[in-house]
């Protein structure tokens, strides 16, 4: 484990309104990499995913203590703005949500509040490389103009996926990205998966321990509220330390 | 027996007959178990039995008596041959008017004297009967009650099959009274319109509904083009929307996006607190305070402003709209899910970007339809324009001037003794239903604009 980590988390805690919900998590997150985040409901694994692009900060009464930092930058230091964590940090959420316009607008809905294309030919360049990159690109290439909230349930994910990754983001978070979806998109996103992770950092919480076991390099175990243990995903699965990762992946808790 | 004392007595023999059927049910088993239905359904059995039979007696007693009453005296009148130059019709009228009034009582003649208390007699007589033929038929649904229960009866079927056509009255009596005020208006319209063709009425330019009375006078004919009417209420609705669009907008956004829950808490109800202000202190509101303000702005600038001007009715108006476009924004506004604000923070949207950009897009169809529900809300306003828009139906852009609207006009016309067949009277149906059909068309396509966003999400 040598290359430098693209975010690490140091003493992490949440509360919400005076109760902890996360106390006392580290963790490191290396480039490149795909790492699943897993526990039972409530264990606070999506808590901490929100901690990692700010995005706890638009509920009121959310306090997070400790230090995260994002190439050695600390995005809760007063000098970051959230905005610009959240600009290099995107979000894929459990429920598809894309916008109620059309597909092609949805993808540049990013590129555009960024300044990130003079053109009418540019943004055409962003929407076909996004839309390519998240494996919808001969889906939609004809109706571009329709609206993403026609989509099926599946198409509609990608299509959040093509959106997030338009603004080049340096790593994706992903909370439960195929729990809304059948059998057949959650492959098709899986496989995607694979193919985003030569570009993009991956953290990716699920409830899935299959799921976690096909697609990540790293696990990480949370329960009531704590980081057990994280390490190799191969490692997690068969030779666990902790007995509560033990318990939990033989489904006696959880 | 006056009216207190009799419904009384039906109340007292109502719960008689509740409790009856309570015990009776309770008696005729050894287990209460045993019984069909609860015991108080077979109570409120036998005082539906009681009262719903009491009920139609006394509906048609209402109209018969009336009938019964009059053919009696008018009989007595042709036996005592006492008519002099009136009609039956009239006396009869007469007598009952000297029946309830004692001290015209005194001056009458002996003739009619001697009518009112027949008349008088044929009354009394009439309340007992009544009394006698209400109870015993009541007493007789009570008696068929009896003999219909049984422990094995399905009394809570019944029970709640009559309540459930109570309800359904009472909703069709709602719709009824709507259709009803539609008809008529519909038919004193089209009388107007008898008269009056509707092309003058609707494209004419002159305004001047005061008949003479004789027909050599000035302004013999009256003129009913309502343009300059119609232009009024446009005005002063413009003027009332530019005033509560923008600011019952924005302060939904701020109350939806900005404000502290706190503060949200505090300043919603405070605004819909307006919303209840009655019209008519509005009204003075406009007319003694915000008028002679605007006129002596204007009179300063040395602008020529109308005591009555069009500019303080719309501007008081704006201010009676704005809860009602701020607050069902808000609602709007709010319904926008988490998700699609959750989703543009996450692509490093600021706020601002986030609500010009997602919300307010998705909100807009809703918003749309409060504001068309705002201003048919603004065109139906009476009391505002009334004391301070004007009588003079001029056509004018000004807002400066002296208008009038459909509202003001219908009132004016309609205000004190006016005979009901006149083009001067019809005419203010006819501009109701102007209004009215205006309105209905504003709120339907509102509601369905509402309803079709809120499909969306559900």
């Amino acid at each position: 484990m040598t290359a430098k980590p693209k975010m690490s988390a140091k003493n992490v805690g949440v509360s919400y309104n005076g109760k902890v919900a996360l106390s006392e998590v580290s963790i490191d997150f290396l480039e490149h990499d795909v790492i699943s985040l897993i526990g039972p409901s409530g264990c606070g694994k999506s808590t901490f995913l929100r901690c990692l692009n700010r995005m706890n900060d638009t509920i009121d009464g959310c306090v997070v203590s400790g230090e995260i930092q994002l190439d050695n930058y600390n995005i809760y230091s007063s000098e970051i703005d959230p905005v610009e964590v959240r600009a290099r940090v995107g979000m894929v959420f459990q429920k598809p949500n894309p916008f109620p316009k059309s597909i092609y607008d949805n993808i540049c809905y990013g590129p555009r509040i960024h300044g990130m294309a003079n053109s009418r030919d540019e943004l055409d360049e962003i929407v076909e490389w996004s839309l390519t990159s998240a494996g919808l690109w001969e889906e939609v290439k004809d109706r571009l103009n329709e609206p993403g909230t026609g989509l099926s349930g599946g198409q509609q994910q990608r299509l959040c996926i093509a959106r997030s990754i338009a603004i080049h983001p340096e790593v994706i978070l992903m909370d439960e990205p195929c729990s809304a979806l059948d059998p057949i998109a959650t492959a098709k996103i899986e496989e995607l998966l694979g193919q985003l992770r030569s570009k993009f950092t991956i953290i990716i919480v699920t409830h899935s321990m299959q799921q976690a076991a096909r697609i990540s390099n790293r696990t990480a175990f949370f329960h009531l509220g704590e980081l057990i243990e994280e390490g190799k995903t191969d490692d997690i699965f068969t030779v666990p330390k902790d007995e509560r990762t033990q318990s939990y992946i033989t489904g006696r808790i959880g | 027996m006056n009216t207190f004392s009799f419904i009384c007595i039906f109340l007292i023999v109502l719960s008689g007959a509740y409790i009856f059927g309570h015990r009776y049910a309770l008696s005729s088993v050894k287990n209460s178990t045993e019984l069909h239905s609860l015991p108080s359904y077979h109570g409120f059995y036998v005082a539906i039995w009681f009262a719903f039979p009491a009920l139609i007696v006394l509906v048609f007693w209402y109209f018969i008596e009336p009938i019964i009453i009059k053919s009696i005296l008018l009989e007595s009148i042709r036996t005592t041959a006492f008519l002099g130059s009136t009609t039956p019709d009239l006396l009869l009228n007469d007598i009952k008017n000297l029946a309830t009034n004692s001290f015209a009582l005194k001056s009458a003649s002996a003739v009619k004297l001697e009518l009112v208390n027949r008349y008088l007699e044929l009354k009394s007589l009439g309340i007992y009967l009544k009394i006698v033929i209400l109870f015993s038929i009541g007493m007789l649904g009570i008696f068929i009650a009896r003999k219909k229960l049984s422990p094995k009866m399905r009394a809570r079927q019944s029970v709640e099959r009559v309540f459930t056509l109570v309800l359904g009255v009472c909703s069709i009596i709602a719709i009824l009274t709507t259709i009803g005020i539609v008809l008529s208006l519909l038919f004193e319209s089209i009388r107007f319109f008898n008269k009056v063709s509707p092309a003058e009425f609707l494209f004419g330019l002159h305004w001047s509904p005061q008949t003479a009375l004789r027909s050599d006078q000035i302004g013999a004919s009256g003129a009913f083009g309502a343009v300059p009417i119609f232009a009024g209420t446009l005005l002063i609705t413009l003027i009332a929307m530019i005033v509560a669009i923008p600011i019952g907008l924005l302060s939904a956004i701020y109350m939806a996006e900005y404000a502290s829950p706190k503060f949200r808490n505090w300043i919603k109800p405070t605004l819909e607190i307006l919303a209840g202000v009655p019209t008519v202190v509005y009204g003075f509101f406009a007319a003694l305070t915000v008028a002679p303000v605007i006129r002596g702005f204007g009179e300063s600038m040395g602008l020529s402003v109308a005591s009555e001007s069009a500019l303080a009715a719309g501007l008081v108006m704006g201010v009676m709209i704005i809860p009602f476009i701020s607050s069902l924004s808000d609602d709007i506004i709010n319904a926008v899910p988490q998700s699609l604000r959750d989703g543009s923070y996450a692509m490093g949207a600021t706020k601002s970007e986030t609500i010009k950009k997602v919300v307010l897009p998705a909100a807009l169809p809703g918003i749309a339809g409060s504001i068309l529900l705002a201003v048919s809300r603004a065109i139906g306003e009476t009391m505002i324009v009334v004391m301070a828009a004007g009588l003079a139906a001029k056509l004018t852009a000004n807002p400066l001037e002296a208008v009038t609207t459909v509202t003001v006009q219908i009132v004016t016309l309609l205000v004190g003794d006016q005979e009901f067949d006149s083009p001067k009277t019809l005419a203010a149906f006819a501009l109701g239903l102007v209004l009215f059909v205006v309105t209905l068309i504003l709120n339907i396509v509102a509601l369905i604009i509402v309803r079709k966003y809120r499909e969306k999400y559900d």
